[in-house]
């Protein structure tokens, strides 16, 4: 709250609340001239109506914007061409484990002990591996693979200087 | 005493082998071996997963016993990569809060869920969801374990833990189980009963949870337990008697201790660990809003090494309570001094703050100048920066510069894949 007498230009030791007075701080503010009066509430509205505390919007967030769960948000670093076009070397992949694997997704994907980021085709009858760069083979999944899946790869980002 | 006489509803949720757990996510290779993480200083095991428990590791094995073993059967051993388990747990019980606002994070793998509210039948199904959950999202397997009270959803945990067909969930809110889940727990396994009191209870005829439970003198268990052992007792009977702790409570005492990569004759290699220890302890002090007036340094040989053997320790009080690091390091000193002898290899040091109280319940003395403005600002500024930049960016010159006895063996620790960019995870 603010002080009646400091409406308009105040410095932050000014931001008093009433019950925070003590006698202390009463005698050195009387001291400095100040006076101290009870706030009442009312306050004289100056400049334009309508354009204030409505309008402030956030500044926008990367992390808002495609970390959506943080708990299950792990990020990857590409380090092959296999996904190219859609993903470059050294790019970071965005992967959110609580995502569902849907078919053409691509999610990062666990077998033979070495993690890919691939992107997923399933059918009915089984679930194919793919890799956008077509000098890469598919791999056909099958179950002594145990193929484990990490996540959905919901985001890339890549840095161009 | 009667049995459910309320319809309170425990959950305790535990992360299985939780910093191999960690380990593993990011190494596929790994899942289904035997691994184990080492302690601070590579010293002993404080995780293993079932592959590694098979093999005969225990907890809090020393690793060089088992090197050999370790070697021959393939274990993969890691250093404590302790940022990227709080990070770990940081997720889980991110997790976990979303399924209850009433939750404990009892250490960094557990916490406490109260489920009171939901009906019996419905509580499996609940149970059954949040396990799912956690380890969709997080990767890390978890055992939960759901009963009345905090010690009965202890021994449920416990039991699913080492259940194949429990599939990680047990439930002993029916008073018919309990009594099966009480028989099969042995009584060093109730949660709080500690070595010392495990024997007598074993003296008084009590084997396991279900003897305790049944044990007709409740005078007499409050007599050699306290009042704390008869609430356990209750507990065990489906009767609550700690409620959640929602808060941190805060530490009574504060120890730093390490064993060190080398042994260590002079007292000046002495000096710089504890002024380390110190460091470390006072910062845990200051960051609880306590003061110590009390500080006990030691130091001790190798046991395992065929060298004349000494424990030294000392204890000094400090008049007005304290968290100035300097003043600690002060008093620490004297009591080194006063317990160092020449001529012994020293392989661990370590100090204990004690007599610790709230910093703004400290007692003035005559005989001593409490902690100035100034110091705590000096104190307030270090902790920041340090905390910001990474620990000992600044730290007090009595640490040394060169580090070079007490550093840390951290010989087999696993990339930050969680904390900066620098090391996380490649995929191909």
């Amino acid at each position: 709250m603010l002080l009646q007498n400091n409406l308009i230009s105040y410095d932050p030791s000014d931001f008093i609340l009433p019950e925070d007075v003590s006698e202390n701080l009463v005698a050195s503010y009387e001291s400095a001239g100040k006076v101290l009066r009870p706030f009442f509430g009312q306050t004289v509205s100056c400049g334009l109506f309508g354009i204030g505390d409505d309008h402030i919007e956030k500044y926008q967030s990367l992390d808002a914007k495609f970390v959506k769960n943080k708990a299950s948000t792990f990020f990857f670093r590409a380090s092959s061409n296999s996904m190219e076009p859609l993903i470059y070397e050294n790019d970071v992949l965005v992967v959110d484990r609580s995502i569902e694997v849907r078919s053409n997704m691509v999610a990062i994907v666990s077998y033979c002990g070495e993690m890919y980021c691939k992107r997923i085709i399933k059918s009915a009858s089984q679930v194919i591996l793919r890799s956008d760069n077509p000098s890469y083979d598919e791999v056909l999944v099958t179950e002594d693979m145990n193929l484990i899946y990490f996540g959905v790869v919901r985001a890339v980002a890549r840095e161009l200087i | 005493m009667q049995e459910n006489s309320s319809n309170k509803i425990y959950a305790l949720v535990d992360c299985n082998a939780f910093f191999c757990s960690c380990e593993i996510l990011f190494r596929p290779d790994l899942v289904g071996q035997p691994v184990g993480v080492l302690s601070n200083n590579d010293g002993c095991f404080v995780s293993r997963t079932k592959e590694l428990k098979r093999l005969g590791v225990k907890m809090g094995q020393p690793y060089f016993k088992v090197k050999d073993l370790c070697e021959k059967n393939g274990v993969t051993v890691f250093s404590s990569n302790f940022s990227l388990y709080t990070n770990m747990s940081d997720r889980v019980m991110e997790t976990l809060s979303e399924f209850t606002p009433n939750l404990e994070v009892y250490s960094v793998d557990e916490a406490f869920l109260d489920l009171s509210g939901f009906e019996n039948h419905n509580i499996n199904d609940y149970v059954k969801k949040i396990k799912t959950v956690v380890e969709k999202n997080t990767g890390i397997p978890v055992s939960i374990g759901v009963g009345p009270t905090k010690t009965l959803a202890k021994v449920a945990n416990n039991l699913a833990k080492k259940s194949e067909k429990s599939q990680g969930i047990i439930n002993v809110l029916e008073p018919r189980l309990r009594d099966v889940a009480l028989k099969r727990t042995k009584i060093e396994d109730v949660w709080g009963i500690g070595k010392a009191s495990s024997a007598k209870m074993k003296s008084l005829g009590i084997h396991n949870a279900f003897d305790f439970k049944d044990f007709k003198n409740d005078k007499l268990i409050q007599k050699i337990f306290t009042k704390v052992g008869l609430q356990r007792k209750e507990e065990l009977s489906g009767c609550p008697r700690f409620e959640l702790e929602t808060r941190p409570k805060k530490k009574k005492q504060i120890m730093c201790s390490r064993t060190f990569s080398q042994g260590v004759f002079d007292i000046e290699s002495l000096r710089e660990g504890v002024a380390h220890y110190v460091s470390t302890a006072s910062e845990k002090l200051r960051k609880q809003d306590s003061v110590c007036s009390s500080v006990e340094v030691f130091t001790r040989t190798s046991p395992f090494k065929n060298v004349s053997q000494y424990y030294g320790f000392d204890q000094r009080v400090i008049l007005s309570g304290t968290s100035d690091t300097r003043k600690i390091i002060k008093y620490a000193f004297q009591a080194l001094n006063k317990l160092f002898k020449a001529g012994f290899e020293y392989k661990k040091a370590g100090v204990r703050l004690t007599k610790i109280t709230d910093k703004n319940q400290t007692q003035m003395s005559l005989f001593e100048t409490p902690d100035s403005g100034d110091s705590e600002r000096l104190m307030r500024a270090i902790d920041f920066i340090n905390r910001k930049e990474g620990p000992e960016t600044i730290k007090v010159a009595a640490c040394g510069l060169k580090d070079k006895a007490i550093k840390l063996n951290r010989n087999f620790r696993s990339p930050r894949y969680v904390s900066g960019w620098n090391q996380i995870k490649k995929v191909l």
